[in-house]
């Protein structure tokens, strides 16, 4: 259930940035798109790496003892080139790092300022200030935990929200066919 | 405020509702995600597949590659680099359903349970909010806002406090999405170091990870989404790539290949069986 909460807690923000790239596709195009190949894509992934690990814990190495945010770096060092597969792993999560504070400053910008695709760059700048400070603070105090805690109860809310959209979409798309029907624009 | 100066306070009560939650309607989680999938399967075979999200006669924004790098580094980016080996090794030693732990069975249910968490279902949840979103925005002109996306139901009322409540839910997931987020990342490459270097982990190395991390995505912010974003999103694809070329060609290959076809069989049945209940 835990991993469901999750994915729901991060839909505003993920999904609020795939609706802003995904302009101009149709809607068959979008959901092969968004349910395919991603998922594809972290399948191969996690095999690759979760493979490679349990590979080397089966003939001894002792990797599920270490701390999570080290793992991926133990099951490296099992094989030559660690070195330089850490140093590419490090530049990965630094830009990945980049990416998603990048991608949640925009998100914030948009959400505060009525929807906008653009949000004015000082809003951008007061977010990303704003969301480090946060981060840090909840990283000094401890208190992220809590606050994740919130935030998977705020989960179950937005699941009925997130209900609720379907059904305004089914009935919103219902009105646009008829229309469609009626003046065959497309 | 309150998360910030009395942490343990907060930490217990919160904790003790998000364990309510998850006993009692643990069954509704695995209920409405499957829904769902099915609902995204439905749309794409239906008719209203053809359906444009935007004006009619538009074209996308960015090309098919860095549409998908972008969908990617936003939809999975740290978790999976900070979960790829973690995730299915503790599936298999330390906490498997049924099987013991460190055996064969276990190995085929860690795979298995990994790919139902990180498969479509986790996307299908993504793609139902932005679809939503992006189909009022871009075709009827709506703000991109979750309550814009209830006026068909609930009509003019969204403009007032309950439609404020609900984008205030929408802001304060963003914030404690990313706040984790940025946590797991100063985690990760401070375990980085602690693995190469030696350098133990401390709060101060990771505030100063943060600070350097804010600087350069403020530049990226700055730039704009078609600059910095779309840049960066392509340069995630490329490191994933090359490290993933790398583990493939010197690890189990074989191992690895056949793990990946008989857990994706697994999956296909699974998932087509409808019997979710053999996942969780």
């Amino acid at each position: 259930m835990f991993f469901w909460a999750w994915w729901i807690a991060w839909s505003p923000f993920v999904g609020i940035f795939i609706a802003r790239v995904s302009k101009g596709r149709t809607i068959r195009e979008f959901l092969s798109g968004v349910l395919l190949v991603p998922s594809i894509v972290s399948f191969i992934w996690m095999t690759t790496f979760g493979m490679a690990a349990i590979e080397k814990q089966k003939a001894g190495a002792k990797l599920a003892e270490l701390p999570d945010p080290q793992m991926l770096f133990g099951v490296f060092d099992q094989f030559p080139l660690s070195l330089l597969m850490s140093i590419i792993a490090m530049m990965l999560i630094g830009t990945f790092f980049i990416t998603s504070a990048d991608s949640a400053t925009f998100v914030l910008g948009m959400q505060t300022t009525y929807g906008s695709l653009e949000p004015a760059k000082r809003v951008k700048f007061a977010w990303g200030i704003a969301q480090s400070a946060i981060a840090a603070v909840l990283l000094y105090t401890g208190g992220l935990q809590a606050l994740q805690n919130a935030l998977i109860s705020a989960t179950f809310p937005f699941s009925i929200i997130m209900v609720l959209m379907v059904y305004s979409l089914y009935k919103a798309l219902r009105k646009d066919k008829m229309e469609l029907e009626v003046s065959k624009e497309e | 405020m309150w998360g910030a100066f009395a942490p343990k306070n907060l930490e217990s009560i919160t904790g003790n509702i998000k364990s309510y939650i998850s006993i009692h309607f643990g069954w509704w989680y695995l209920l409405i995600v499957s829904v769902f999938v099915v609902f995204c399967l439905y749309m794409i075979f239906s008719p209203y597949g053809k359906i444009k999200l935007g004006k009619p006669g538009s074209k996308p924004d960015y090309s098919y590659s860095t549409w998908f790098a972008m969908l990617f580094s936003a939809g999975m980016g740290i978790g999976l680099v900070f979960y790829g080996a973690a995730a299915p090794i503790n599936q298999f030693m330390k906490t498997p359903p049924t099987a013991e732990p460190g055996s064969t069975a276990a190995l085929n249910d860690a795979m298995r349970i990994t790919f139902f968490h990180y498969g479509v279902h986790a996307w299908g949840i993504y793609a139902i909010v932005a679809l939503v979103l992006a189909y009022f925005k871009f075709r009827h002109d709506a703000p991109g806002l979750i309550s814009a996306t209830l006026k068909p139901i609930f009509g003019d009322k969204m403009d007032g406090p309950w439609g404020k409540l609900i984008d205030v839910i929408a802001v304060f997931a963003t914030i404690v999405g990313v706040a984790t987020t940025l946590g797991f990342g100063a985690a990760q490459i401070n375990g980085g170091f602690t693995y190469l270097a030696g350098i133990e982990k401390q709060f101060w190395i990771q505030l100063v990870i943060i600070v350097i991390v804010t600087v350069l995505y403020m530049i990226s912010a700055y730039s704009g989404l078609s600059k910095g974003i779309r840049y960066l999103s392509n340069a995630n694809m490329w490191l994933a790539i090359a490290l993933f070329g790398i583990m493939i060609v010197i690890g189990p290959t074989l191992y690895i290949v056949n793990s990946f076809v008989d857990t994706l069989g697994a999956y296909v049945e699974k998932i087509t069986a409808r019997k979710l209940t053999h996942f969780t």
